[in-house]
This record gives structure tokens, sequence and C-alpha cells, in this order.
């Protein structure tokens, strides 16, 4: 046995990186540590559920286009060269017209879009599976993770080493890319998105990022 | 180094976490996840492994609390409790689950370990709802800090007392998802107790 967490997660002689881990337990979000950037929308809910294995719920108004982003207020302490994230989150309904991320993301604002540096597993409601995508300031791309998309809670793993970006799902073989790897530091950060006036939902309950 | 990440200290990753806290009660002021009910002079405290400690008033049954506001993340089948904790002065000191802020009797969910200033032994408490009852288990009441540990089961709740169990209790085990608490509670007569608490972890299993 061990008697620190510092020892738990570095090895001997080793100056531990930034790392943050979320639990998302209590009666509200910890706006402390959390900031919500909104786009186009009022009328969101973003707030802790009273549900077995809740944690906290993003829930889009249901008018028009709709966007929250949960992050640390472009506080980017973690790195495009060596950074990964493990997030738990699912989504409660697979269909309609509604996106949903978690990873990183250097610059509030539209979210995971074409002109940011991110790296995210996303959900995508046209896409058949879930997907690892990335932007690199200037374009985005993805590629299938081979994990369908459902309702279901779902650990997922993102990581950048640039070029190198990886999403693994419940633990399975990562896939990874080259394309479009950001380039920039980053925040963690997790999404709800709604293109058609419908009130989506996404939860969280876990979040881990931390340098490698 | 054992693990790349805390996730992997308790959950490989081809295993979807539930939920799970921990509380260290270590700062300038009680962290912003808690709720608290009816708190008299609750502060950090200024000593050694102090944590955090709160008062009731000393009305006839004034109880207070720190709770998560009803938000229920507990299952009663499958959640495990573990405070650090103690009381001074008289009346209740009680820890573990509760599906209300505040209420103490019949009509809750509870699972928690009590603590009775006028007591022989500490307590474990279970609550469906309609019926509280409680038995005794093997730790005498003392004023030391102990990890007391709730564990709710599908068919009994089990209760220790410095990782040595003191009592698994079937009857009238939680049926609803419940909330972490701590409670100060009055009891008839003399000072009110005073909760101290030092640690707290609550997850599903």
């Amino acid at each position: 046995m061990t008697n620190s967490i510092y020892d738990q997660l570095n090895a001997s002689g080793t100056v531990a990186k930034q790392r943050v881990v979320e639990t998302f337990s209590g009666d509200a979000l910890d706006t402390d540590r959390w900031s919500l950037d909104v786009d186009d929308g009022s009328g969101n809910v973003v707030a802790m559920t009273d549900e077995v294995d809740g944690g906290v719920r993003i829930t889009t108004s249901g008018s028009g286009y709709d966007r929250v982003v949960v992050a640390f207020n472009n506080k980017r302490q973690y790195a495009h060269t060596g950074a990964e994230l493990i997030g738990v989150r699912k989504v409660t309904s697979s269909t309609g017209n509604h996106v949903n991320h978690i990873g990183f993301v250097d610059t509030l604002g539209n979210g995971f879009v074409s002109g940011r540096h991110f790296v995210s597993a996303e959900f995508h409601s046209g896409v058949t599976n879930y997907s690892l995508q990335s932007g690199d300031g200037s374009a985005i791309s993805r590629i299938s993770s081979g994990v369908a998309r459902d309702t279901n809670w779902h650990v997922f793993k993102v990581r950048t080493t640039n070029p190198t970006t990886g999403l693994s799902v419940d633990g399975a073989l990562e896939v990874t890319k080259t394309s479009n790897p950001p380039a920039t530091n980053m925040q963690p950060a997790f999404e709800e998105l709604a293109n058609d006036g419908v009130a989506y939902q996404g939860q969280v309950r876990y979040v881990e990022a931390y340098n490698t | 180094m054992a693990f790349p990440s805390v996730y992997e200290m308790f959950t490989p990753l081809t295993t979807v976490r539930k939920q799970h806290f921990w509380e260290y009660f270590s700062g300038a002021t009680l962290n912003s996840r808690w709720t608290e009910t009816s708190v008299v002079s609750g502060a950090i405290s200024d000593s050694v492994d102090g944590g955090y400690s709160f008062s009731c008033g000393t009305g006839t049954w004034n109880t207070s609390a720190i709770n998560f506001n009803q938000k229920r993340t507990f299952s009663p089948t499958t959640a495990v409790a573990i405070t650090v904790a103690k009381r001074t002065g008289n009346g209740y000191v009680i820890n573990g689950f509760n599906d209300s802020n505040n209420t103490w009797g019949n009509s809750s969910n509870e699972a928690a370990i009590s603590n009775l200033y006028s007591a022989t032994y500490l307590a474990g408490f279970n609550a469906d709802g309609t019926t509280q009852s409680q038995g005794n288990l093997t730790q005498a009441v003392d004023t030391d800090f102990h990890t007391q540990k709730v564990e709710c089961g599908t068919t009994a709740t089990d209760y220790s007392i410095d990782n040595v169990l003191g009592l698994t209790r079937g009857t009238n085990k939680p049926i609803a998802k419940m909330q972490p608490i701590v409670s100060a509670m009055h009891y008839n007569s003399g000072s009110a107790p005073t909760a101290h608490v030092k640690y707290m972890e609550c997850y599903n299993t």
C-alpha cells in the first residue's frame, strides 16, 4: 500500500503534470471549476440529476439551434502534444438532429467546429457510430470508432499526441488518426448541440483529464 | 506509478464507472457541492485533522444536516458510504444515506450509522419510507473519530466501524434512491451535538 494518491499516479522522482478529476456529485455543478458557454439558446438547463448514477445533465431549450458547452472558461492547461481525457457520458436520444462531444477544445464560442483546435468523442445523430473527431484550427475530420451510437452510458478515452489522436470506447481497441490534429493547448469540455428545435439531453458523470 | 489515471485505480476502462465521489472537507469553506440544512456554526476546523464541524439548534429534536439537496444519485441496493466522523456534545450524530434533506424517521428512506451520546453502542438505522428501525453495532459509543461504512445491499444493509462488521440488517432497508448525509440531531436536553467529519466517500457498486 502506498500512502499517497501522488505515488499511485506518478513514477518515483516524476513531477506531476496537470490533472483534474470531476465526479459530478453534489447539489449543483461546481461553477468554481466549470463554466458554461451557450450559443443561440435561452432556457437551457445544466443541472445535477436526481437519478441513480445520473451525474450532471445538459438539457437544450427545445427552441431552434441550441448549443451548450461546459468547459474551463478558456483556461487551457492541457497540451496538444500529450494529453488524455476519460469521460463517462450518455445521451438520452440517439435519433433526431443533435450532436454531443466530450474531449478537449481550445476556445469557447461555437463549440467543437471547424476553426477550433479540438479532439473529441463525438456522438452525432446522423452518424452510425461514435467517432473520433478533431480539428486543427481550420478543418476537421472524423474516424469511426466502430461502436454504434446508442443511449447507454459509455466510457470514452480520447488522447492527443500530435499528430496522432485516438479514441477508445469502453476500453476497446483504440482507433487513431493523424489528420487535422489540434495544434495548441486546450481545456476539457463537453457539449450538447440541438439543431432542430427539440430539447435534447446529454449526461456526464465523470471527467478526468491529464497531461502525459 | 501504479495507475495512469484515477479512473483505473477503481475500474478498468472496459467497465463503465458508476457514480462515485469523495470529499476531504479541506479548504477555506465547505465545498459548494454540499447543501447545509438548518446548520448551526458550520465551519472548516482550524485544527489538525479537524475536517468540518457543525451543530444544530437546542430545541427538542432540532436537526441539521449537510446533504446534496435531494440530488439522489445513490442506489438503495448497491451503494456504499464511508465516513470518518465523530460526535461531541449531546444528542445524535448520524451519517450515511437518506432520501430527504433533514428528516430522520419513519417517512424517509435511510441507511446510516448513529452515535447517540446516551446509548451504549453505535447503531445502524434502516428506514423504508414507512418504518424506521435500528440495531446495535459492536462499537461502544465514544467521542473519537471512526471510519464508518454503510453498505446497501439487495437484501440487507451492512454496518462496519473501523473495518469491523458490526451489524447486518434487512428489516426496513431503504427502497428508494438516496443522497449522502451527515446530521446532528438534538436529543431532548443538554447541549446540542456537534458533528465532525473529515472524509466521506460514496459510490454505487
